[in-house]
């Protein structure tokens, strides 16, 4: 993606990957559940497409410009908090449970995932 | 909005851009305990992903349409590497619905997450130029790394 986006803007770049992304994924699909793979009813698909903007516009576009605003060092520790949030609405609204095992790898990868982003060093 | 907005990013940039990074931290967390959801409750994997990714196709290229006279002139190569880019986030984001499909969210989440540890082995073995690994970056590698294995304990207890 890196490399792709030297000579494209992002959201053209974005888009193309998508664009590809969703005719591999879709023959996959058909080709899984047959031609009746995407019989949605409106509701359905409604969901759907807005987990889409939720995750490849929304997401992308504040993710974007808050590096733009903050920097990478203030904005990736925020950023990276994203798993503790689906974590957080797993147990509060999908009724999930935790043990502590699983707490503290979470935390740890929350840590790491902050030194990573933050601490890559450009050349 | 956009005013209000625009004040803000003037007066307050860090502030303002902080704000934002945890608006893109709620949208994708969000968006991995919705993603559940859907594809416990209403379609497959593969269709959730094709859907999902079309629709985001739809309202990027609405948006990059004003781009579209200068990226026409990219060289094809920087196209070769972005379908390649399509290709490997494409079967990410369908293992990803089907490993929500599978198993819980507090599981998925975090094992999902290292993602930017993965991007920058590969950026540091394919372009090495561009990007060093520091000794931070190594403790955050092995905090990632030592994470994924307590949750792959903790989800067997």
């Amino acid at each position: 993606m890196r490399l792709g986006l030297q000579n494209l803007t992002a959201t053209t770049g974005t888009a193309i990957s998508l664009a590809v992304g969703t005719i591999l994924i879709g023959i996959v699909a058909v080709t899984a559940h047959g031609p009746t793979a995407f019989n949605l009813n409106p509701n359905e698909f409604a969901w759907i497409v807005l987990l889409g903007v939720l995750n490849y516009v929304l997401g992308r576009y504040l993710n974007f410009n808050s590096v733009n605003l903050a920097g990478i060092s203030r904005s990736a520790p925020l950023l990276a908090s994203a798993p503790l949030v689906a974590v957080a609405m797993g147990i509060l609204i999908g009724g999930e449970t935790i043990n502590s095992f699983i707490l503290l790898g979470t935390l740890s990868i929350f840590g790491g995932v902050i030194l990573v982003a933050t601490g890559g060093g450009r050349g | 909005m956009t005013n209000v907005l625009n004040k803000a990013i003037n007066e307050k940039p860090v502030t303002t851009g902080m704000l934002l990074a945890l608006m893109a931290a709620t949208a994708y967390g969000s968006s991995q305990f919705l993603a559940k959801q859907i594809v416990t409750e209403i379609a497959p994997p593969s269709v959730v992903a094709t859907v999902g990714l079309f629709s985001g196709f739809v309202v990027l290229m609405g948006l990059s349409i004003g781009n579209l006279p200068k990226d026409r002139k990219a060289p094809k190569k920087a196209v070769v590497f972005l379908i390649l880019s399509g290709i490997a986030s494409s079967a990410g984001v369908t293992f990803l619905y089907t490993a929500l499909e599978l198993a819980p969210v507090v599981i998925v989440a975090p094992v999902s997450s290292v993602t930017p540890l993965i991007s920058l082995s590969l950026a540091h073995i394919f372009l090495p130029k561009m990007e060093s690994i520091t000794a931070k970056t190594w403790v955050g590698a092995i905090l990632v790394v030592a994470g994924v294995s307590l949750i792959t304990i903790g989800s067997h207890i």
